[in-house]
């Protein structure tokens, strides 16, 4: 079974159509870039993945997506769907509670009461980002003192505290310093191994030193996917090879 | 050149408009304390007044401890009403039908001049419900006032919390209801605390709503709700209007003023405490 299924989707804002009949499959274990130029529907594409994107007054959409082999609009409980997506956007964002409370934001809500058990997904989820080492000792200290790259992991763990299966990142290196964006990057291809991830991107050396495979979106229509480095070495698309190497975007 | 002309002219305005405010304000406050200072001590405070007329001799006790009744009692009354609208516009309404036409109500409300309100609870409270003129029906008059002031105020301190976390929350899946409590509510406390001080002060200086429902010449101001009550504005109108005692109305006056400045320095100092938590 394919983590998410995105079939002849279109979206609409008011009169103006963002998305146009968008097909294509996301697999399991793996990561998959989205690249584009500004503004040609990447985030909307995210967003709808988790039905985020609805919130947006005017927002419409035809056709189905679906997560795990049911059709995103067959959760009547959206907390249901947005346990299995979790999502991290472009700012680092840390909630004005501790950083344990971070992590533990949405097991709570989930209904783990139990001390130990809040502990050790505390541990576990701060390990699989690469922070437990730097944040063990200051854990009850308001998440607000972190640095950008530590917030962004920290958005992750939190992210991954309520088991989602599939991973949306819109961004989630664009305000960091080369040395944080490394170490998200390290951690997104560790994760990988477990989840399918999602990653929307500026940054085309970053799609091409993470991602299995990539999606090209232009003007709201999918242009090309396919392996990362057939897209980038020997893309099928006139449109995809001018953007890959620098000659618009 | 022209241009940083026009700054440097703008900027001169503002800071004489902002003097001159200053101004005015110290200058109420110098008058006062020079009228009425002297005529302040334990006495007036603490004692009852006495004299014939009323009010030449003793204090202004009950004064005093009837205003503090009415604004608590105002303030019980409209808090929680007041909060779970700006909740609902905050949080839930956002920009839908029902909640412009909740603004638009609470904008009108807030148009109404105190007399009105004050006659209109009268009409209800005082006679149609037989409660007479008492703390209770001062308090609803004052409620009614004061209702959209904590709305508005408390709307924006919501609103102003950072919409990141609303986004983040609710791509976890968890309800509104638990990101508002666990983030926004406490986010916000410092400037919904700030809106409901200003909202105390100015019922502490509304004469018009309690004239017609509370107030009384002279009473004990206990804190029973069915009894009339003095007030400190009521009081300084009966001393001036009857001409009782004009350096007794200045000293009320400064009391007054005193509380109002209090009540608002108080929550300026948590308006500045909301600003430092909303950059960080």
């Amino acid at each position: 079974m394919k983590a998410v299924e995105i079939i002849n989707f279109s979206t609409f804002y008011g009169q103006k159509q963002v998305l146009h009949n968008i097909s294509m499959e996301f697999s399991s274990n793996s990561i998959t870039a989205i690249i584009g130029p500004s503004g040609c529907g990447k985030t909307t594409l995210l967003r709808s993945i988790n039905r985020t994107a609805e919130m947006e007054s005017g927002f419409r959409s035809e056709g189905d997506i679906k997560v795990l082999g049911k059709s995103i609009s067959e959760f009547k409980n959206l907390s249901i769907l947005r346990r299995r997506v979790g999502m991290v956007y472009q700012t680092p964002v840390a909630l004005p509670l501790s950083i344990m409370e971070n992590v533990l934001f949405g097991p709570r809500y989930f209904g783990v009461k139990n001390r130990s058990d809040l502990e050790a997904i505390t541990e576990r989820c701060l390990r699989r980002v690469a922070l437990w080492d730097e944040v063990k000792d200051r854990l009850k200290r308001p998440a607000a003192q972190l640095s950008g790259g530590q917030k962004q992991r920290l958005a992750i763990a939190r992210a991954l505290a309520v088991e989602p299966q599939v991973l949306l990142l819109d961004e989630p290196c664009s305000s960091l310093d080369p040395a944080s964006t490394g170490m998200i990057e390290d951690l997104l291809m560790q994760l990988a191994q477990d989840i399918s991830i999602i990653i929307v991107t500026h940054n085309l050396f970053q799609a091409r030193r993470i991602s299995h495979e990539t999606a090209f979106i232009l003007d709201g229509r999918l242009v090309e996917k396919s392996s990362t480095q057939k897209l980038f070495e020997s893309p099928d698309q006139a449109e995809t090879k001018g953007f890959v190497s620098g000659l618009f975007g | 050149m022209k241009q940083t002309m026009r700054d440097l002219l703008l900027m001169t305005w503002f800071w004489a408009s902002g003097l001159l405010i200053l101004m005015i304000l110290l200058a109420i406050i110098i008058y006062l304390t020079g009228r009425g200072g002297t005529f302040i001590s334990s006495e007036f405070i603490l004692e009852s007044p006495r004299g014939f007329p009323l009010g030449t001799e003793g204090g202004i006790f009950p004064a005093i401890k009837g205003t503090l009744w009415l604004i608590l009692l105002a303030l019980v009354i409209s808090i929680v009403p007041g909060l779970l609208t700006a909740m609902y516009l905050s949080e839930y309404g956002r920009s839908g039908r029902l909640a412009d036409f909740i603004n638009l109500l609470v904008q009108s409300m807030a148009g109404v001049p105190s007399i009105i309100t004050g006659l209109f609870v009268y009409a209800l409270g005082v006679v149609t419900l037989g409660w007479g003129i008492s703390l209770l029906a001062g308090g609803v008059a004052l409620a009614i006032m004061v209702f959209p002031v904590i709305v508005v105020s408390s709307r924006n301190a919501l609103q102003a919390v950072d919409e990141n976390y609303r986004l983040v929350a609710n791509s976890l899946g968890v309800a509104k209801s638990y990101t508002l409590f666990r983030i926004i509510l406490p986010r916000a406390a410092p400037g919904i605390l700030a809106g409901i001080l200003l909202a105390l002060g100015y019922a502490a200086g509304a004469t018009a709503p309690i004239m017609v429902t509370a107030a009384a010449i002279i009473a004990s101001s206990s804190g029973a709700l069915f009894e009339p009550v003095m007030a400190l504005p009521y009081h300084l109108y009966i001393l001036f209007i009857e001409h009782i005692s004009l350096n007794h109305a200045y000293a009320t006056a400064l009391v007054l003023v005193g509380l109002v400045l209090f009540l608002n320095i108080l929550a300026l100092s948590l308006n500045s405490l909301q600003e430092r938590l909303n950059r960080q």
